[in-house]
């Protein structure tokens, strides 16, 4: 028994194989539709593109594909887009359609043909309000003595719940050349990383609550930077900052955070989970609305110190 | 009170009955350092009846004739058999104190075959203990590993040979339950799961529960895994150092006053031999363990009791220093006390052990974009329990286990969501059991656990039952049928990613309270034959349905999203194992045929550790100069994988306000684990050789990680198509001295 052990590991050592295996199954022809309403506009747009089998070949047809029919059944009533080549870009090819404005709290559906004839369906559902009203507990002004800066608000006509915010604050201010104004802003993060003696700024992501605290010496940070290395700092006059809401509407943040995917280090993710609202292919059907900016002073005495100019 | 009067009565049974038969016990120890000897036969010729040591080395067997010299052979792999004659006096309890021989290094044997008895009373059903003599045996992937030996046996899977984790009959590795000293041990892994946190050198024993444990064991669902470190040294003080391509570890041990202490510390050196592991150019692994034990048994003082104090402490860094990268840490800590007693004229055991646990992980992502999370775990448990044997064998156990858990998490999944949450919780379980032992070659052990609290609650108003059935019919001498069912409940969970290769941050929570606790029914049924002294073959077929099975939900985009939802699944298969063992000679064959199905929200799928058939060939020879070879061969089917079928360009939002988008190539998958990867072999063998030289004891060991190199595939990068396989051939070489 000892001896026919022995001559066995003998011949497996000698065996030594690869097993072919294709991490590839048979293509399948799908295709993504992105179509993202402005509640801001009228004008709307939206892209069909289609699957290929290898990673390259997708780099080439993100142009968009003609050929299909885009429907919106919205108030009972349909819209066709226009099957149209962007004059921007002329290779990319877009639905498109005018005076078509979404109000909130409102359901529109989607019907797409493809060229091959296959059939996509969504809906969405609009954000409830627009009616933001900031609350007491917000700040009026900066510098306020305090080590943060706060933003609080409320939905006036719909529920709390269901509604999705993208925040954002800017510094707004003017450059002056030879008597010529030339408008900027400048995004403020909410709060500041220190490591390695290198400093990193973080900006805030959408969020369900209804308020956002800011860190003031981000704040400073960014005011600082306004001039970059222009060392003139008088050409520059600041006029203030706002904080401005934007409402999505619950595909729309879906997909906006499932697209900021993250892996950790030594995870290894084998297989991808991802949000689509779209029937029988990938991509999404959503809507959005600047809802209320809020307008937050900045002291004289602060932007004089600074060196710029105050409005 | 209730105990109390529990207790008086059973003194005055014992009492009663004991005039007409005796009990004889004891305990099994090596006759050099005094550690217990776990799992010895002790074997009563004249009434053909025996029992086998429990971990601490104690035996008892009662229902023994009075007033008649018979004679009692112990017997234990490496050690010299001992007989003598032995005696009991009407209404007396003999008790013994059994000292075995070690055998001589080179007159070792594998195993003394002939001295091999038939356990009368074996409930054992789906369950292994290994000694260190067994773990030795298994071929090591550069260091010995307690968890990596059991890969080798029957219903033991694992989804890559890189990682120490294991899945047992079709369960997920958070349903294993690690018990170091009665210790719950959260996250026993090094470097990122490649090794076991417990060095082997400091295993005593280790009873490993596939599945049907009985009631004194809850908590999980698929397996137990009850690791007892040495005691120590009684007799000298001795010391043991070894290095390896991967650690340097030291251990010392030696008497104490009335008792004995042993410390051990494990330190990685090199982790060169890591790139190997994980297809890496850099592994900044850091990480260290540390074990102590220390034991009292003043017999004036304490007579019949030991006290005993253990602690374990294991941490692990993974540090790039680099801003850009996430810096990785775990650590474990486990500190406790057990005392434990038998009566002096009465059949009882008593054990009570108080334990305090912490486990804490963090991911610190610097400024690598990945997202900050740190788990925290308290845990501080009360175990007490007794059994004792009525004069017709008849056994009685029951114990009380409470146990306390403050439990902190923050975490943002995948989607960018944070989860911030901190739990208090207390369980508190009932458990008792009653065997029936006094129908000859027959056994029932019938038990159930009651949970008086759950953890999520941590009041009183949830009652759960874990009723367990074991039993077994000896067929003379050749053949025990055995057959078990019972209830397991679990409400603990990791939130682990199952799509991901190697999982470094598997934060453990107490299920919430929106979800019910996890349970699973285990139908076993098995036959053991021993077919010749050397030869025996065992078989097992199960059935384990698991439902509210908790899984990380993927669908969370939305903080009010539960983390958590509730999937099902069952597990079903044959196991057949079959060992050979001669004086020179052993050859054992474990394998596997099975199947798991999982369902989550309306998907059905094969979990990624789903494999059909499993093999393990493992044999151990020795050879001539006193080099022992050992080899292992293992063969499985196919893992489950999921296809790529295609490219989109997924859009990217960069700027909502300003409509600046972008595209990313995106991949599509078929079938979630559709189609199934090559199967799975590799050849590992090991010689090793001692040598003696004055007071030292030198042990050289080569081993050869797949030998004929075969290409398993571990996993392909989904960017760019890459196969990365597991193991290539590795040479390893390590060194052990003892003083």
């Amino acid at each position: 028994m000892k001896k026919l052990i022995l001559i066995c590991v003998i011949l497996l050592s000698f065996f030594s194989c690869e097993s072919s295996f294709d991490p590839n199954a048979d293509f399948r022809q799908d295709y993504a539709v992105y179509f993202i309403l402005n509640g801001d506009q009228t004008y709307q747009t939206a892209q069909l593109i289609k699957s290929s089998p290898d990673k390259n070949g997708v780099s080439q047809i993100e142009t968009g594909i003609p050929g299909a029919e885009f429907r919106l059944i919205y108030d009972n009533s349909e819209y066709i887009l226009k099957d149209s080549v962007s004059a921007e870009n002329p290779g990319k090819n877009y639905y498109t359609i005018n005076n078509f404005k979404p109000a909130p709290g409102k359901n529109i559906r989607l019907n797409v043909k493809t060229p091959d004839g296959k059939i996509l369906t969504s809906e969405t559902d609009t954000p409830l309000s627009i009616k933001i009203q900031f609350l007491e507990g917000t700040d009026e002004y900066v510098p306020n003595g305090l080590s943060r800066i706060a933003f609080v608000w409320k939905v006036l006509d719909a529920p709390p719940e269901g509604q999705f915010y993208l925040p954002r604050l800017v510094i707004k201010y003017y450059y002056t050349d030879s008597g010529v104004k030339s408008y900027h802003s400048k995004e403020v993060p909410v709060s500041l990383t220190y490591q390695s003696g290198k400093i990193f700024e973080n900006y805030p992501t959408p969020i369900a609550g209804n308020y956002l605290i800011y860190d003031w010496e981000a704040f400073d940070y960014a005011f600082e930077r306004l001039t970059l290395a222009d060392t003139a700092r008088n050409n520059y006059t600041v006029i203030n900052a706002e904080f401005e809401l934007i409402l999505m509407d619950k595909s729309m943040t879906s997909y906006y955070m499932s697209s900021k995917s993250f892996e950790e280090g030594f995870s290894i993710i084998l297989d991808q989970t991802e949000f689509t609202n779209i029937t029988g292919g990938f991509g999404v059907f959503g809507s959005y609305f600047s809802a209320k900016n809020y307008k937050l002073r900045i002291i004289s005495d602060y932007i004089i110190a600074r060196g710029y100019k105050r409005e | 009170m209730i105990k109390k009067i529990l207790f008086v009565l059973l003194i005055a049974a014992s009492v009663q009955n004991a005039q007409i038969t005796g009990t004889l016990r004891g305990q099994v120890t090596d006759s050099l350092s005094g550690e217990a000897l776990s799992y010895a036969n002790v074997f009563i010729k004249e009434f053909e009846v025996g029992a086998a040591t429990d971990v601490r080395g104690f035996f008892q067997i009662t229902n023994l004739p009075v007033s008649q010299i018979f004679t009692v052979k112990v017997t234990y792999v490496g050690y010299e058999t001992k007989e003598f004659g032995a005696f009991i006096r009407a209404g007396k309890i003999a008790s013994l104190s059994i000292k075995l021989n070690p055998l001589a290094y080179n007159l070792q044997t594998i195993e003394k075959v002939e001295n091999r008895v038939p356990e009368t009373r074996n409930y054992n059903i789906s369950f292994e203990s290994l000694s260190p003599s067994r773990l030795e045996r298994v071929p090591q992937n550069v260091e010995a590993d307690i968890f990596r030996s059991l890969k080798t046996l029957g219903g033991v899977s694992s989804t890559s040979d890189v990682s120490a984790r294991f899945n047992v009959r079709g369960g997920s590795s958070n349903q294993n339950l690690v018990l170091l000293d009665g210790a719950t041990i959260y996250q026993p892994f090094h470097a990122m799961g490649l090794f076991s946190a417990v060095d082997p050198e400091i295993i005593n024993s280790v009873e490993f529960y596939k599945g049907g444990f009985p009631a004194e064991y809850g908590g999980r669902l698929s397996s137990v895994v009850n690791i007892t470190t040495k005691d120590g040294n009684l007799n000298k003080f001795s010391g043991k150092a070894a290095a390896g391509l991967l650690t340097g570890k030291a251990l010392v041990e030696g008497p104490i006053p009335y008792g004995s202490f042993i410390i051990s510390g494990r330190k990685n050196l090199d982790n060169r031999i890591l790139r190997s592991f994980l297809n890496s150019d850099e592994i900044p692994v850091n990480f260290h363990d540390i074990s102590f034990k220390a034991n009292y048994r003043n017999p004036d003082l304490l007579m019949g009791r030991q006290f005993s104090a253990h602690g374990f402490f294991s941490s692990d860094k993974i540090n790039y220093n680099d801003v850009y990268r996430e810096d990785i840490s775990w650590k474990n800590s486990a500190l406790g006390i057990s005392w434990y007693q038998l009566l002096e004229e009465s059949p009882l055991f008593y054990r009570f052990a108080i334990n305090s646990v912490n486990y804490e992980g963090e991911v610190n992502p610097n400024l690598s974009g990945k997202r900050y999370k740190r788990n925290f775990l308290r845990e501080l448990s009360l175990d007490t329990e007794f059994s004792y044997i009525f004069p017709y064998q008849d056994e009685v156990g029951a114990g009380i286990q409470i146990k306390e858990i403050e439990n902190s998490l923050q975490i943002e999944n995948r989607k960018g969501l944070v989860t911030s949450s901190t739990q208090h919780g207390a369980s508190i379980v009932f458990f008792v059991k009653y065997a029936l032992n006094r129908i000859k070659d027959f056994g029932l052990e019938a038990g159930t656990r009651f949970n008086v609290t759950r953890l999520a609650v941590g009041t009183a108003g949830e009652y759960y039952f874990e009723p367990r059935v074991l039993t077994f019919y000896n067929i003379g001498n050749f053949a025990r049928i055995k057959g078990s069912w019972g209830l397991h409940f679990q409400e603990m969970t990791t939130l682990s990613d199952e799509n991901e290769v190697i999982s470094v941050f598997e934060p453990w929570v107490v299920v919430p309270e929106y979800l019910y606790p996890a349970y699973a029914i285990h139908y076993i049924a098995g036959i053991d034959l021993f077919l010749t002294p050397g030869l025996s073959i065992g078989a097992e077929a199960y059935y384990k349905p698991m439902l509210y099975w908790p899984s990380v939900n993927e669908k969370k985009y939305f903080e009010q999203d539960p983390d958590l939802i509730n999937g099902q699944g069952n597990s079903r298969g044959f196991e057949l194992s079959v060992n050979y063992l001669e004086r020179t000679f052993s050859l054992s064959a474990n394998y596997s045929l099975s199947w798991t199905i999982k369902s989550i929200d309306n998907l059905r799928y094969y979990p990624r550790y789903d494999s059909r058939h499993n093999l393990n060939l493992m044999t151990s020879v020795k050879l001539p100069f006193d080099i022992k070879f050992d080899a292992l061969w293992t063969f499985n089917s196919g893992l489950p994988y999921t296809q790529l079928v295609g490219y989109y360009n997924k859009l990217i939002i960069d700027d909502l306000r300003e409509r600046i988008f972008s595209f990313i190539p995106y991949t599509i998958l078929s079938e979630r684990n559709a189609t199934r990867l090559p199967a799975y072999h590799r050849l590992d063998i090991s010689f090793s050789r001692r040598f003696d030289l004055s007071y030292l004891n030198l042990t050289m060991d080569m081993s050869i990680i797949n030998l004929y190199d075969r290409a398993n595939i571990f996993y392909f990068e989904r960017d760019s198509g890459k196969k990365i396989n597991m193991l290539p051939f590795l040479p390893t070489l390590s060194m052990k001295v003892e003083i």
